[in-house]
């Protein structure tokens, strides 16, 4: 079956966990040990949603990197973005909520999933500040971070903006 | 036996004597320029066990000072009172460039052990790792800078080769991309791998002063031979490469455009376990 690429965009602070994410996604893995990403790193993971086979390129994209510069010049013709927060920060919350509105302006029809990560270090499993999000993830257990994926394939095999 | 016989023969007799005076002094005459080149072959052993030896006392007596480095760094951080994010970020590469130095130091002690059976160094390559451990180590000039690395191994990111080799290749390409990067423009470093048949084609591309090729191809890879005449760069980097591609296996290609930057391919054979 033919393989269908697309361009998936992670953004969010430094030390969210968007590396981390990537790696137990796409190779079952968690460090504890935490080095923050230079530049952007692309990864591979094919993704089967009903009779389609995507071939998920997944950029992550160093925290300190976020400004419009690289919206022009590196963000043309993502498919989805997934912009990542620290459950446990609220800043990082705000961050990406400002992210969102300005990339709804260079993209308003791309798929965006908002999702809380270090689910794992919440008391209760609840986020202790307002927040509106699509789906709590844990890169150091796994838990949602196939989901997450899936939902985001989902929405671009639907064509949901 | 007549006479005039006789003399042929003591003429012929003499011509032999002769011929072979001559070419006895010619066999000594060789047999001395042997000799002359005797010692420039035991010059070459004595350098290259001079160069061996001296790497075993580098690596050796560089671990002392790296080991003192990493405890006083300990004692700092433990005497260090509310230090700021930036002093505990600065601990935290200080303490994690000691470690890298570290392992270069014991990659290299393993290279020299295992210089018979060249290999016993083959391991299994994770490009991610590799290249995230070089990037780690030039962060700060990386930040100085404001480099954008963009690393791309999809297409092949594990394979069979010499990591230590390796690793000293990228880290001469990468620093040589940075070095001659335009200062007033963003600089932009690609790196990543494509799977060509049988081999693993690894490519750092910049956006940088660019070579003239025509101009510069024999300089490229000669010793201590500049392509540019700023003063930047020793002119030993692209020497490095070479060699340890020669020795380890693989080529080099390069492309590039005065002005718009350059793009070094370093093709290595896929070798099987």
């Amino acid at each position: 079956m033919r393989e269908i690429s697309k361009k998936i965009v992670l953004l969010g602070n430094e030390s969210v966990g968007k590396t981390s994410l990537i790696k137990q996604y796409v190779h079952s893995i968690f460090s504890e040990e935490y080095l923050s990403t230079i530049g952007i790193n692309i990864s591979k993971k094919s993704v089967v949603t009903g009779e389609k086979t995507y071939k998920l390129l997944i950029w992550d994209v160093a925290g300190d990197l976020m400004n419009e510069k690289l919206y022009d010049a590196y963000l043309r013709g993502t498919h989805a973005f997934l912009l990542v927060f620290d459950a446990t920060r609220e800043e990082t919350y705000q961050a990406i909520i400002n992210e969102k509105e300005v990339l709804n302006d260079y993209f308003p029809d791309v798929p965006k999933l908002i999702i809380g990560n270090k689910m794992d270090l919440l008391e209760n499993g609840e986020v202790a500040f307002d927040a509106s999000y699509d789906l709590l993830t844990s890169a150091k257990t796994g838990q949602h971070v196939e989901n997450a994926f899936f939902d985001l394939t989902k929405r671009i095999d639907d064509g949901q903006g | 036996m007549d006479k005039d016989n006789q003399r042929h023969l003591l003429e012929k007799l003499e011509r032999l004597v002769s011929e072979n005076q001559s070419l006895r002094l010619e066999n000594e005459s060789l047999r001395e320029l042997v000799k002359g080149n005797e010692p420039d072959s035991a010059k070459v052993i004595g350098y290259n066990n001079e160069l061996e030896q001296f790497t075993y006392v580098a690596t050796h007596d560089l671990k002392t000072p790296l080991a003192n480095i990493s405890g006083y760094l300990d004692l700092l951080e433990m005497d260090l009172e509310n230090p700021s994010e930036d002093v505990k970020d600065s601990m935290k590469w200080l303490k994690y460039s000691v470690q890298e130095a570290m392992n270069v130091i014991k990659e290299l002690t393993s290279a020299l052990k295992a210089r018979n059976d060249k290999e016993d160094l083959l391991v299994e390559i994770n490009m991610n790792n590799l290249v995230e451990s070089i990037l780690s180590g030039m962060r700060s000039t990386i930040k100085q800078k404001e480099v954008l690395f963009i690393c791309n191994f999809t297409e092949i990111d594990h394979f069979l080769y010499y990591q230590t080799a390796l690793r000293s290749i990228l880290q001469n390409l990468i620093s040589n991309a940075i070095l001659y990067l335009k200062p007033d423009t963003d600089g932009i470093i690609q790196i990543q791998t494509e799977q060509i048949d049988d081999s693993v084609c690894i490519s750092v591309e910049d956006n940088g002063v660019g070579i003239d090729l025509e101009k510069n191809r024999d300089k490229l890879l000669g010793l201590f031979k500049r392509v540019t005449n700023d003063g930047s760069g020793s002119g030993i980097g692209m020497y490095i490469i070479n060699k340890l591609l020669e020795n380890y296996g693989g080529r080099l290609e390069v492309e590039s455009e005065v002005g718009v930057g350059s793009t070094f391919k370093i093709i290595l054979p896929l070798k099987k376990t």
